[in-house]
This record gives structure tokens, sequence and C-alpha cells, in this order.
């Protein structure tokens, strides 16, 4: 399908394509319509949190002051820094700068580890204490704790789900990482880039939004 | 002109060779092909479950198998139905065939993302099988909670196997959506795009914005059954009826997924059989995207009976009656265009007569199950089950033959036996209003659905059905056969046999180039100016 | 099986052959039934209102040599196709308006009315009549009615979600499991009224029906003393023996050696028996006891745990009762 050997200076421009700006936009267009996608798979998910908090508004105060707060602020952050990063790695294509791709990508990747190994101690720290879904919930000490494993379940499927669109996304930033290396993307040619990066925001907003919904309600 | 020069170049079907130039393929012609290939395998399949139901329904107590095996059998007879055969059906068959060479386009706009789809499809279909080695489920294709959490079997794998699917869907829509925005050929404005397009868009949108609800729905249940989160289980907390949400969020949708493209193909054939710019091309299309908007918003009329308050039951019924008005909109749209038209009952426009005489009656009596005090009656019937099987088979399938019909000289370069292609519609017809029709009066008397047993006095009609259900299956092998026939035997296809004046017959040989066209075809008028075909 | 026999032979009141609704015996019902039959003949009306015209024009205008052009291209005339939106939208509205009345009517429920509780279970009907302080269940279980008097149902479901459909009233109601519906009826005709269950629950979903008998008010009230002294004074394993199908234990369990969803009854009294994943255990008093109130404490080898609990549904001496009907399965 690609005719041509990718370099910076060289748009790889597919046959079905009339010209680059053809592929970019529609590139983009189906990236767009895939993070629509994503979004309302995460807003099914949104809609039951919302139903459940309505039902139990006094247990999920209760049962959130659970989740520690201070890692959770932290991940917040790590994730916001992670996006300006894939920004800066975009804009060093642009500028034809290979060694600031790659060095930008690569805190965007450290960023996202440091993210999962945070998420890492939190889960483990709930799993001995038994605040866990269904009825492996074992935790006597939150109030109500026949109704407890409801937020817990929805904890878990959140930032579960959450969790695993970080690891698909790091897996897109080492594809795009191994491309930069091979000096692919230059002022010509950056739009994989510009698509990973899109897929990056969508994770840090889903975050974004699931930090006060989890975290911090009042 | 177009012909000569097809001489020289070899076609998509001959210019590579080997099982690996089909397996790897970019090309969406090929593609096309082999959904088709897999999508009529798993039609017969689940046409195999449907007989033997049929079969077993004869009496009223043990035929052929036990209570047990005939819950799984209806629950996959469903399942492959909905999810392998009908969903995908037209848009991910002969919607990749036609769509790039009706935009005038050399592929999708996402070729390597094509083959992606198709293959999630093999593996979900490969999981759904799987599925029966684990246990069979039988919990029909609704996996109603909690029913779904407590039974034994595959559920688990099966609704994952749904879910996969459900992928697939999103990405061939994904896909659709940026090909129809981005590679219309030069001239091609909207209002310029034959009317298949606009139906298979209107898919595509919904296909895009309802799956990730079924997704995230299914994701939710096999998460209740494995950990026991509480959110659908009365057990633990939860709310079954949530589910039933969620899923007709989904699933009502769904089943605009199922009959747009139908419709969607019926316009092209109305209007190319009759020889007649087709009557109201704006209001069909725009039709299409009504009926894609209303669909999101009357899920709640699966569940009149389900204890919701009678203010939301209202609400849903008035807007299940809403989106009648742009299905019948199309009706009356189609009969105009025959009107003063040069009509030819060449077997592609018998199919699309079928289709009308069955959906008319599938259409019309959703009426009934819109009407709640008539619902309250009817609800889980056998009237709801010939209901929809009007309007899935005697709509969408009908005219998803009547496509496979009407392009299979552009797609094989073949043309098939006229008469037998034309006894094929007659013996799907007869059988198939012999098979639903009896349900219609069978639940209207009370018949309950997803029933074993029954009572001595509804034996008669069950047995019009089963006799109805082996004519209607045959009919089906019939057509299959048709064409497979002609592969062998049939004599070449001219590059336009139906004088039709889309790209793919004006500008292509059947059966066409690898990529597409010669030149870029430019479009310079309406999709359907009969007239002016050089 | 001859159980199922007599219950699938029971037959469901039909106005006539040549009707599309069996006979109608609620006072709801006969709305219902006119919107019914107003739909189905304008339906036809509008049927050959798109396909007559259809089948002219393929007649009238038939293609009749290759190459014969259209008459006409004309595509678009405002004022019919105004008229094809229009019109229908007023049919439409008309249909939802009587649909919504029926609808409100069949929800609202008369406040004289008669409170009867319907429980679900995999897979029969119980009826408790808390007035009265009797019950009924079991597959084809007689619910007996009084005639011309208003009857609210309260519904609840012991397991999975099941759905209470009487097609000689018009009406039907999901029993969801945690929490409460209802539904009400007034009977306009004596007879005897099949209940199915419309909510696919299992294995044997097609054998959950109940059998609704409508009696003059004399008669209910003779039914009823009939139905109170009825298990009065009967040995205790006689009444095992009755609650052994009116609690539907017979779905599961037989009493001749042949195992089905559950193991038999036959012969298991003061045997050993082999267990899921513990020590066996002797069939006794307590264990059987067990077995009724808390089924998934231990569960017997071979079988799937799928027995629903029986407590608060039985009485103390119900469940003796049961135990000295088991041990008599020799």
């Amino acid at each position: 399908m690609v005719a041509n050997q990718i370099t910076k200076s060289h748009f790889p421009l597919a046959v079905h394509f009339a010209n680059p700006e053809q592929q970019v936009e529609a590139g983009k267009l189906g990236m767009w319509l895939f993070l629509a996608t994503e979004i309302l798979l995460f807003g099914g998910l949104f809609v039951a949190y919302a139903i459940f908090h309505h039902l139990h508004p006094e247990l999920f105060k209760a049962a959130h002051r659970f989740l520690d707060v201070k890692l959770g602020a932290i991940n917040t952050v790590v994730l916001l820094f992670s996006s300006l990063t894939v920004v800066l790695a975009i804009h060093a294509a642009q500028k034809n700068k290979t060694h600031l791709i790659v060095l930008n990508l690569v805190i965007t990747l450290v960023c996202a580890g440091t993210f999962l190994v945070i998420k890492y101690f939190e889960y483990t720290h709930k799993f001995h204490a038994g605040l866990l879904p269904g009825y492996f919930f074992t935790n006597a000490t939150v109030p109500s704790p026949d109704q407890a494993h409801v937020f817990f379940g929805i904890y878990f499927m959140m930032t579960g789900l959450h969790g695993l669109h970080v690891v698909i996304g790091m897996i897109v930033l080492l594809w795009l990482l191994v491309r930069a290396l091979k000096g692919q993307f230059g002022e010509q040619y950056y739009l994989p880039l510009e698509l990973g990066g899109l897929y990056w925001h969508l994770v840090d907003v889903i975050w974004i939004f699931l930090f006060p919904l989890l975290y911090l309600i009042r | 002109m177009v012909a000569n020069h097809l001489e020289e170049e070899e076609s998509y079907l001959t210019s590579k060779k080997g099982i690996a130039s089909w397996l790897f393929t970019l090309d969406h012609k090929r593609i096309g092909i082999m959904y088709l290939a897999s999508i009529m395998f798993f039609f017969l399949v689940g046409g195999l479950f449907a007989i033997l139901l049929r079969v077993e329904l004869w009496t009223a107590g043990d035929t052929i198998v036990k209570a047990k095996q005939y819950n799984q059998l209806f629950t996959l007879h469903g399942a492959i139905m909905v999810f392998l055969v009908i969903i995908p059906g037209i848009p991910a068959s002969l919607g990749n065939f036609v769509l790039p060479l009706q935009l005038g386009a050399k592929d999708v706009a996402f070729p390597r993302l094509n083959l992606m789809s198709y293959y999630i499809y093999v593996i979900g279909a490969i999981v759904a099988l799987s599925s029966l080695l684990v246990g069979a489920v039988d919990t029909g294709w609704t996996f109603y909670t909690p029913y779904s959490i407590t039974t034994d079997g595959g559920v688990v794998v099966m609704v994952m196997a749904a879910f996969i699917l459900g992928f697939s869907s999103i990405l061939t829509g994904v896909n659709f959506i940026s090909t129809v925005h981005k590679l219309r050929a030069p001239g091609m404005t909207w209002f310029r795009m034959p009317l298949f397009i606009w139906g298979i868009y209107a898919t595509a949108i919904i296909q895009i914005m309802a799956t990730p609800v079924l997704a995230i729905t299914l994701l939710l249940l096999v998460i209740e059954r494995v950990v026991k989160v509480g959110i659908f289980d009365p057990q633990l907390g939860g709310d079954p009826v949530l589910f039933q949400h969620f899923f007709w969020f989904y699933s009502h949708p769904a089943v605009y997924i199922m009959i747009l493209p139908g419709m969607a193909v019926i316009s092209e054939l109305i209007t190319t059989f009759s020889q007649k710019r087709i009557f109201g091309y704006k209001p069909i299309a725009y039709s299409s995207i009504a009926i894609a908007i209303i669909s999101f918003l009357v899920w709640g009329h699966h569940m009149f009976v389900s204890g919701q308050s009678e203010l939301v039951g209202m609400i849903f019924s008035a807007l299940t009656f809403l989106v009648a008005i742009p299905s019948g909109v199309k009706m009356f749209n189609w009969a105009a265009t025959m009107y003063q038209g040069s009509v030819s009952l060449a077997t592609p426009m018998l199919w699309a007569m079928g289709f009308f005489l069955l959906f008319a009656i599938g259409g019309l009596t959703g009426c009934f199950l819109g009407t709640l005090s008539v619902d309250v009656h009817l609800h889980d019937t056998y009237f709801v089950v010939a209901h929809f099987h009007y309007v899935m088979v005697g709509g969408t399938f009908m005219a998803f033959m009547g496509g496979i019909f009407y392009w299979w000289p552009k797609i094989t370069g073949k043309m098939y036996n006229e008469k037998m292609g034309v006894w094929s519609v007659i013996l799907v017809v007869l059988g198939f209003n012999l098979t639903f029709f009896v349900q219609f009066i069978m639940g209207a008397q009370g018949m309950p659905r997803r029933y074993y047993h029954y009572l001595d006095q509804f034996q008669i009609y069950h047995q019009i059905s089963t006799v109805g259900s082996f004519l209607l299956g045959f009919g089906f092998l019939f057509s299959i056969i048709t064409l497979l026939v002609s592969l062998k035997y049939g004599k070449k296809a001219p590059p336009n046999p139906w004088h039709a004046a889309t790209f793919e017959w004006t500008e292509t040989a059947s059966p066409p180039i690898e990529h597409n066209f010669h030149h870029q075809p430019i479009s310079t008028k309406g999709p359907y100016e009969y007239d002016q075909i050089a | 099986m001859d159980s199922v026999k007599e219950l699938l032979s029971m037959r469901l009141p039909v106005a006539s052959k040549l009707s599309w609704l069996p006979e109608a015996a609620s006072t709801t019902a006969d709305s219902v039934d006119w919107i019914f039959y107003f739909l189905v003949w304008s339906c036809v009306g509008l049927f050959l209102l798109v396909v007559l015209p259809v089948a002219w024009f393929c007649l009238r205008y038939r293609r009749k040599h290759e190459g014969q052009k259209a008459l006409s291209q004309v595509d678009h005339n405002v004022k019919i196709e105004a008229a094809w939106t229009l019109l229908p939208c007023i049919y439409l509205a008309f249909l939802f308006y009587w649909g919504f009345i029926g609808f409100v009517d069949l929800y609202t429920i008369p406040v004289e009315a008669k409170h009867l509780r319907v429980i679900g279970q995999k897979w029969n009907w119980t009826v408790q009549y808390p007035d009265d302080d009797i019950s009924v269940s079991g597959q084809g279980a007689i619910i007996g009615i009084p005639l011309g008097q208003a009857i609210r149902l309260t519904l609840s479901s012991q397991d999975v979600i099941h759905s209470f459909f009487v097609p000689n009233f018009r009406i039907k109601q999901d029993v969801v499991p945690g929490r409460y519906s209802t539904l009400w009826f007034e009977s306009t005709k004596v007879g005897e009224f099949p209940v199915f269950c419309t909510e696919y629950c299992g294995d044997e979903h097609s054998k959950m029906l109940a059998i609704i008998k409508v009696m003059p008010q004399d008669e209910y009230k003779e039914w009823l003393v009939k139905k109170k002294s009825e298990n009065v004074g009967l040995p205790p394993a006689e009444l095992g023996q009755k609650l052994y199908t009116q609690k539907a234990c017979n779905a599961c369990h037989t009493v001749d050696g042949t195992p089905k969803i559950g193991p038999s009854f036959k012969g298991v009294y003061g045997h050993m028996t082999q267990l899921e994943g513990m020590s066996p255990v002797k069939v006794d008093d307590g264990y059987i006891r067990e077995s009724i109130l808390e089924p998934q404490a231990k569960i017997v080898k071979g079988y799937p745990p799928v027995m629903p609990t029986f407590k608060g549904q039985l009485s103390e001496s119900d469940i003796n009762a049961l135990i000295e009907f088991i041990k008599s399965l020799k």
C-alpha cells in the first residue's frame, strides 16, 4: 500500500488518496470519530455511576474516603504533564527536530509508566484491605458494608477500563517512538504523531472526569 | 469505451492470485466478498437452527429435543442471526463492495482498518461458536439479567463474542463515515450521492453512536457474572431493569442498523428498474438521517410492561409513532418512483417488490405494538416474533438478496439464470408468509414466545408455520444455488446490464479492475439521470 | 408428565374460531379490543393503499421492449409529499392518544379492589390471599377469583424476571426481583382462564402456567372455606405430598429415582449422599431442613447449585410434613 520509502522529507501518500491533504483530513476525521465512540463507551459507565450515586448518595460519600486523594492528585498532574509533552513532540516534528520528538515521547512514556505504578500501589492497598467489588468485598470498617461493594465495583470498572486505555496508549506511543527513531517524522509528515497524540489526550481527559467523580465526592 | 479499456487490464478477481492474496488483501471489493461469504455461511447455520426450532414445535411436548436444548437453539438462532448475519449484513458486504465504487473512490479511507474489522468479525464468530464447548447459552439473544447471571453455560464467552463483534461494527462505521466525507469524487456534492450511500452513512452514524454503549453493557454483564459487582444483580443491590435500559439503548438503534441499509438497497433497485429518477430524493435522504436520530429515543418501547412509569411509557410510545413517519415517507416515495416509469420485473426488482409487500406488513404491525394498551396484550407473544421477522427477514433480508442479485454481475462478472432468480423470489415470499403470518394470529390469541410447550389449541398454527419454514428454507437455498451455478455456467456480464446510472455501472467494467477506475470519475449530475446515460 | 399433559390440554377460551383475540373477560378488555380491531382494519386499508398502486404501476408501466424510456422523469410534487407526511401524523397521533388512555385505565386501580399477592418463582406462581389466610401454588395452580370484584395484585419475584400474563383479561406485567409491581383486573365472565409466564425464565418457562378460576360470589365463598380446611387434619406425609406439587418441588425432584435438575427424593432418607467439595453427609431431618431453607449450603455432587430458598414460604409444620413425605419414599 505504501509505495514510497518513508523519510521525514517525504509524505507517504497512499494510492487511494488524491493528495496529502485528503489523507491527513481523512485520518483526523477517523480518529475523532473513534474518540467519540470511546467517550460513549465510558459514557455508559458514567450513567451507571450517576444512577447509583443518586440511589446511595450517603454511601458514595462514605466509601470514597477510602480512596487516596493525594495519590489521585499526583496521577492527575502526571497525566496532564504527559499531554503537554505529546504536544511538544508534535511541535518538534513540525520543526524537523527528530531528537526532540524522541525525547518528548520518552518523557510521555515515563509519565504513563509512573501513572500505572501509582495505580498499582493504590490497587494493592485496596486488595489487602478487602475493598473489592461484589462478594470479594470483605472490609468491615466501611459504613453499610452490605452496599459499599457497589461503589468499589464501579471504582474498579472505571479505573480499570481507564488503566487499560493507558496501557494501549503506551503501546501506541512505543510504536511512534520506534518510527521517530527511524527518522520517519518531519515537517512533511507527522500525521501518526498527531493521531496518537489525540488518543493520548482522550486518555487524559477521561481521567480528569474520573478523578473528581471518584476521589472528590462532596 | 469503458469496456474496451478493460480488456487490457485484469479484473480485481484475477489481478492477484493465491489464498494469501485474499487473506491479506486491502481491496475493499475482496474484503466485501469475504464478508459476503462468511455472512452467508452463518445465515445457513442460523437458518438450520431455525428449522430445528420449527420441527421441535410440531408437537406441544418433546418432538426432537428437550426443553433445555430448545432454549439453547433459539438463543443460538437469535444471537447468530442478529450479531453475525443481519447487523454486519448489507453494510459489511455490499456496502464494502459498492460504497467506494459509487463514490468514485479507489478504496475506503482506511483499507487496513477495513481488513482488521473483517478479522475482528471472524474472531468474534469463532468465540461465539466456541461458547458451545463451554456449554451452550440458554439466555435468549437479549441476555436479560438476572437470568443471565445465574444460568450455567458459556454466557461469558457468548457475551464476549458480541462485544468483539461490536468493535468490528464500530470500526466499519468509522471507516465508512470518513470515506463518505473525504473520498467523494470531484463534483459529487452531498445531494449527488446515490441514496445507497445515504443509507449506509446513516447506518454508520448509528453504529458508532450505539455500539459503544452495548460494548460497555456487555462488559458490565461479564464482570457482574464473574466478580459479582452488584450493578445488575438484585441480590447484591443492583437493578436488573437497568440492564434492559442499557441493552435496548443499543439494540433498538441496532434494529435500524439492520433495516436502513435494506431501505438503501431498495432505493437503488426501484429507481434503476423503473428507469426513472427517484421520487423525492431529499426526503428519502433526510428520512434516513431522521430515522437514525429518532432511533435513539425509542428504546423504552421494549419495556412498556417492565414497571416503568406511565409517563415514561407515554413518552416512548409517542416517539415510537414518530419513527413511523420517515419510514412511511420512504414507502410512498418508492411507490411514486414507479409511476410513469419503464418498469422491468427482473429478479432484483422482484426482491424489491417482495420487500415492499412484507415490509408494509411489518411496519404496519409495528403500529399495534406502539399503541400502549394493545402492546400490553401483545408484548412477548408470537405477534412480536412475527412482527420483527417481517421487518428483519421480510424487510432487510429481502433487500439484501435483492442487492446481491443486483450487484452480482458487477461483483462476479457473471449473469445468473433469470428464471431461477424469479423462482427464488416466489418461493421465499410464499414460504415466508406461510411461516410467519399465522404467528400474528397465534400471538394475538395469547401464545407467548420462547415456549417449548404450548396449549394444544395452538398446534395447528405451529404446524402451518413449520411447513412454511421448510418452503422458506428451500427458497433461500435455491437462491444461493442460483447464484453459485452462475459462477460456472453464467453468461459474461456487460458493464451495465441494468442500464443503471451510478458510477459502479457507468464508469468501470464488470468486474472492476483492482483500483476500480482507469480515470477518476467526475460527477456532473444527479445519481439517477437515466436519460443521460451514454 | 401427566400433569403437564393436563396443563397443555387446558383450553384458553376463544371468542370464536375466526376472531383474532381470545374471549374478553375483564372490564378493561373491551376497550383494548376496540383499538385492536380498529388497528386491524385501518392497517388493512393502509396496506392496500400502498400495495395496490404499486401493483398497478407494475402492470401499467411494464417495460414492453428493451430500451423503453420512462414516460416522464417527474421527481417531486410538494402537495402530495406534504399530504403523505402529514396525514399519517394525524392517524398516528390518534392511535397514540387512544392507546395511552387505555393504558392509563389498565394501571388505574380502583380503591375498593381486593388485594392478592403474587410471587413468581422458577417455575410456578404462588398466590397469597392476605385477607383470607390461604395461598395457592404450583404448576397449574387454581387461583379462585370472585366474579365482578376488582382485584389488585402485588407481584414480586423470588429469583429471575417473570411476567404475569392473562390473555383473556388483556393484562401483563413483568415481575422483577427486588421490587414490587402492581396490576389489577375485574372479571366479567365465569370460567377458567390460563395465566402464562411471558418473560423467559429457563427450562420450564413454558410450564409456568396457572389457572384463574372466576366464580360467582357464593361459589367463591365455598371455595375459600374448602381451601382453608383442605390441609387441616391431614397426616404429615400426605400434607407433604401435597406441598411437593404445590411448591413445585416436582419441577426439579422426582419421586421415582430418575435424576432431574436436582436429585430424586426416592430412597434418600437415612442414606449417605456425596457432596460437592465436602465430605459425604447423612440425609436426616436436619439436612433436609437446611436444604430447603439454605439450599446453597451443601450441594449434592453432580447437580447445579440452582435451588432457590423457601425461607418464609413454609411454616414449621410444612417443613416437617415434607420431611415425613421424603421419609415415606422408600
